[in-house]
């Protein structure tokens, strides 16, 4: 039962990577534009990337 | 620059610490610590990032900008499938004892000979190029550091740094990768200083990123802000335009492919686990390493582009040329020797796992499969392999040091790494679909492979090759016989993808097409629907493997135990076969009479450790006469071992479902035993409370028979005493009997309707008397006179009564008062009965309500009652939905008030019929 949860949970984060690092999601944040000095795509990717360490950080403490 | 024999002297003290590593590790106990070795896993998959990841993805980053991250993200979004797709792979491997891709693949697809030799060929095809990459990296830095090399430059054979670094690791992998017969053995040395290798290259990179960024160009921010003043720098802090096709989508599934399906993946993340439980840690531990190895790749290649004009370097070599140009040797060397590790953990690997999969596919198929030469390599084999083994690690190295030599320039680090990339993404819908459709055939995964090896040698490999020549540049630019739909480049008019993503696409559509196609077409032999049955639901076969085998020939232990013993020895074959019968209790017998299924099957496998599982298939089947095996046989043995699996299961639930129904059986028996003992209690009480009538009427009665002459007086007296015991003998039984009915609940109420005063006034008449006699004062106080009750008159009737007769029973003659109060509520009519008597202390005003139980009889033993009105009381009421409660004060009186739930307005008309049903 928690094992079927963990793993679903695993699944849509895959999936939504997939959906955040594709276009056209990437195609939005590919602009020209310095944020706080730092490219917005440059901000926007290892942004999400770092998001989905952490939550695939969390998943892989639980018991799968 | 920096002089070469120091750079030298370096490397090779580095090349040292890597074989103290793998040679000493294993005495060193902090590497078999579990949570080091939960490290070591992810960080020896590290190996995916190569010389191409060190210096090439710089180049990558100043041309196409952020785009050389696809090949980092892909890997990351699928990270959170490991645990369903790798585990699987890895429990597979396991069974199966399959020590390289090509092994699994074939051994999927029934153990064939042919799948494992294409596989193999098409690793060699696309992986020597690759290894000649990390060649070129690796003497290219070295001469880009030392100002010009060694020797005068590539063409001076025996100057060139590429060849020594070449026989290095030739003497390194032999050393460490190709020690051992039984190749399914880990090779933890090699892990190990991989894993170190990994760490490496990491801090090398990250050193570089920080002190070249921060130290020089005074953080990201004003780097990236100076990049925006030139328009060629600018454009890549974006990805650059895609027209829609998706240059980034098809790079990042490729690398997300490559990441299981590189031999070199494939053995670190597969045949080397050691623990299936890594697998949650390098989830995380491994995205997390490329996401640092790639943080400062961009900043770099901007670096290198403000700082050098463009033309003059090498974009690919900017961070080893930028410490150089800052006049930081320190750094240089720091980054050198990362690119070296980057470079020389994919070769060891690499060349491992290629030199295994020639031996175990190509050599030992032809050695055990022609007749002639079987017999006579026979007592040799296991040496056979050894050096098989070795010489191809030497093999493999010379040609990709030949390839290193006519590498065309034109190619840079990076689309050469991709091609091999495509390569080995061929084996992905075989591999895939084998482990997660069991409908897969052989011939489809033969033909799957196969197109899309052509496609990929069509409009990847040849395009390499043939741009050499001018006949070559006209086919690229006009398609094979002039035919525009055959441009390698454009297939069937296929336009703006780059050269990659093209041929990717194309290979990859026709041969998961073939695969699906030929496979639903063709149909599986017994040992494939075997293979494919067990590959698909590994974790249900893999406790009961030995149970699945479906090979139903005959061998005689001695003869396996010698085909064992030209691999593991005489003595130890005997002992492995002995343990594996103890284990699952098989008898041995005498040589005469065939072994066991399950030694045959064992045998299989271990073999298949050494040679790879279709070689061990032939080296068994030769020994063994077997019999015909029908595929309705294969299944029903499959399906028989399922059984067993479940009726386990079956079994398990079962049994909690009875150890469950136990437990409520002992608190069934707990309860039945308390309701014993209190009808026990309560028929000793009964009989008690009857004795002490019974025994005065009969004293008196015998006075009265034993004296005939009695005074008139003293007769009639005794008489009276007769008489009252007598009433309260018949009180106490009907009392008795009417408890025992409401107990059990076959006392009905008939319900009437009446108002407060009647009853009052009913009881009032039948206790007038009494109350006279004894001089005590009596006072109603009814609030509301009209007020209807609903209930059961008689019954109400009588808890009124016993009250009364209580109150009366303990106030002072002519001194005593009673109180009655009515009181009507919203939903219920509150009854209080008060008087000035002794009294109830505290402990006792619960106890009262409870059958036999005579708050005064605990001190004075004369009972004045039967002990058994109050409790009829609380069951009156009770049944009809109210309560009974008492307050006193010893010494000043005591309040018994009792609530009727008002029925007049019950929404439930059902209650005022039968109310006792809803109890």
């Amino acid at each position: 039962m928690k094992e079927r949860n963990v793993r679903q949970k695993l699944a849509a984060l895959a999936l939504g990577g997939l959906v955040l690092l594709n276009l056209p999601i990437l195609g939005t944040v590919n602009k020209l534009v310095l944020v706080s000095g730092i490219p917005l795509l440059f901000w926007y990717l290892f942004g999400v990337w770092f998001l989905l360490l952490v939550l695939l950080f969390r998943l892989s403490r639980k018991e799968p | 620059m920096m002089n070469p024999w120091l750079v030298t002297g370096l490397s090779v003290l580095y090349i040292g610490v890597l074989f103290l590593l793998a040679w000493q590790s294993k005495r060193w106990k902090f590497f078999s610590r579990p949570e080091v070795r939960a490290w070591i896993y992810p960080l020896s998959m590290g190996v995916y990032c190569t010389a191409w990841t060190f210096y090439g993805s710089v180049g990558k980053a100043s041309r196409d900008g952020l785009e050389f991250l696809a090949v980092f993200i892909g890997p990351t979004l699928t990270a959170p499938l490991w645990w369903i797709v790798l585990r699987k792979m890895i429990r597979i491997s396991q069974v199966q004892r399959t020590s390289t891709i090509a092994d699994f693949i074939s051994s999927r697809y029934g153990k064939s000979v042919s799948v494992a030799s294409i596989v193999t060929l098409m690793c060699f095809l696309g992986i020597i190029p690759y290894i000649a990459l990390q060649l070129k990296a690796i003497s290219e830095s070295f001469n880009l550091i030392t100002g010009g090399g060694l020797g005068s430059g590539k063409n001076d054979f025996f100057h060139n740094t590429a060849l020594y670094v070449a026989l290095f690791m030739a003497a390194f992998t032999i050393l460490f990768g190709a020690r051992k017969t039984e190749n399914y053995e880990k090779h933890n040395g090699i892990v190990v200083a991989v894993a170190f290798e990994s760490v490496i290259k990491l801090l090398a990179f990250l050193t570089a990123g920080i002190v070249l960024i921060y130290g020089i160009f005074g953080g990201l921010s004003p780097l990236f802000t100076s990049a925006m003043e030139f328009p060629e720098v600018r454009k890549n802090l974006v990805l650059p335009e895609q027209g829609g096709m998706g240059e980034w989508f098809w790079v990042s599934s490729l690398s997300a492919l490559s990441i299981i399906l590189l031999p070199r993946q494939f053995l670190l993340a597969v045949v080397e686990n050691d623990e299936e439980q890594h697998v949650r840690n390098a989830m995380w531990v491994f995205p997390t390493y490329l996401f640092l190895i790639n943080l400062f790749v961009l900043p770099l290649a901007i670096a290198g582009m403000l700082t050098f004009q463009a033309g003059t370097v090498d974009p690919d070599y900017f961070i080893l040329q930028l410490p150089l140009h800052f006049n930081m040797p320190a750094l240089a060397i720091l980054v050198f020797i990362g690119g070296i590790s980057a470079a020389t953990s994919m070769i060891i690997v690499e060349t491992m796992a290629l030199s295994t999969m020639f031996t175990n596919h190509l050599l030992f198929p032809v050695l055990v499969g022609v007749e002639s030469i079987k017999d006579r390599i026979a007592p040799h084999v296991s040496a056979i392999g050894l050096w098989s083994r070795r010489l191809a690690i030497i093999a493999v190295l010379a040609l990709s040091y030949l390839y290193y030599l006519n590498l065309n320039k034109v190619y840079s680090l990076v689309s050469i790494g991709l091609i091999s990339f495509v390569s080995v993404a061929q084996f992905g819908p075989a591999l895939l679909g084998g482990i997660f459709w069991k409908k897969g055939t052989r011939a489809g995964a033969l033909s799957g492979i196969l197109t899309g090896f052509t496609f990929w040698i069509y409009t990847l490999m040849l395009p390499t090759i043939v741009s050499h020549y001018d006949w070559g540049k006209e086919w690229m630019d006009y398609g094979l016989f002039g035919q525009a739909w055959l441009r390698p480049n454009s297939l069937l008019g296929l336009e703006g993808f780059s050269p990659v993503a093209h041929g990717f696409f194309w290979s990859l559509l026709f041969n998961l097409l073939a695969y699906i196609v030929v496979s639903l077409n063709t149909d599986q032999d017994v040992l494939e629907k075997n293979q494919s049955e067990v590959f698909v639901d590994i974790f249900q076969y893999s406790a009961v493997y030995e149970r699945t085998v479906v090979l139903k020939g005959k061998a005689s232990l001695p003869d396996l135990e010698g085909l064992l013993s030209r691999f593991f020895g005489e003595e130890r074959s005997r002992q492995v076969i002995r343990l594996f019968a103890r284990k699952h209790q098989i008898e041995i017998s005498d040589p005469g009479v065939p072994a066991d299924h399950r030694i045959i099957a064992y045998t299989e496998r271990l073999l298949a450790g050494v040679m790879g599982s279709a070689s061990a298939r032939m080296m068994v089947s030769s020994i063994v006469a077997e019999e015909e095996i029908r595929l309705d046989e294969v299944v029903q043995i499959l399906k028989e071992s399922q059984q067993i699996l479940s009726t386990n299961r079956e079994l398990v639930r079962k049994s909690s479902e009875l150890k469950s129904a136990l437990e409520e059986l002992a608190s069934a028996n707990f309860r039945l035993k308390q309701h014993d003992h209190l009808k026990d209690d309560f028929l000793s009480t009964v009989t008690h409370e009857l004795r002490t009538p019974i025994t005065s009427i009969r004293a008196f009665t015998e006075i009265l028979f034993d004296n005939p002459d009695i005074e008139m007086e003293d007769r009639q007296h005794y008489l009276g005493i007769v008489i009252k015991e007598t009433e309260r003998l018949s009180r106490l039984i009907s009392q008795v009997l009417d408890l025992e009915r409401y107990e059990s609940g076959r006392q009905k109420l008939s319900l009437t309707r009446i108002t407060p005063k009647e009853l009052v006034q009913d009881a009032m008449e039948a206790m007038d008397q009494l109350y006279r006699e004894k001089g005590v004062q009596i006072r109603l106080e009814l609030d509301s006179e009209t007020t209807e009750l609903v209930c059961d008159q008689d019954k109400i009737l009588q808890v009124l009564l016993n009250l009364l007769s209580n109150a009366l029973k303990f106030v002072e003659k002519d001194l005593g008062w009673i109180v009655i109060r009515g009181k009507k509520t919203e939903d219920a009519y509150h009854w209080e009965v008060e008087d000035n008597g002794k009294g109830i202390s505290k402990e006792y005003q619960e106890l009262i309500f409870e059958k036999f139980f005579q708050a005064q009889n605990q001190l004075t033993r004369k009972p004045k009652g039967t002990g058994l009105g109050l409790a009829i009381c609380r069951r009156i009421l009770e049944l009809h939905g109210g309560t009974i409660s008492v307050s006193s004060q010893p010494g000043k009186g005591s309040l018994f008030s009792f609530v009727l739930p008002d029925w007049n307005g019950a929404k439930d008309s059902n209650y005022l019929e039968n109310p006792t049903e809803t109890k």
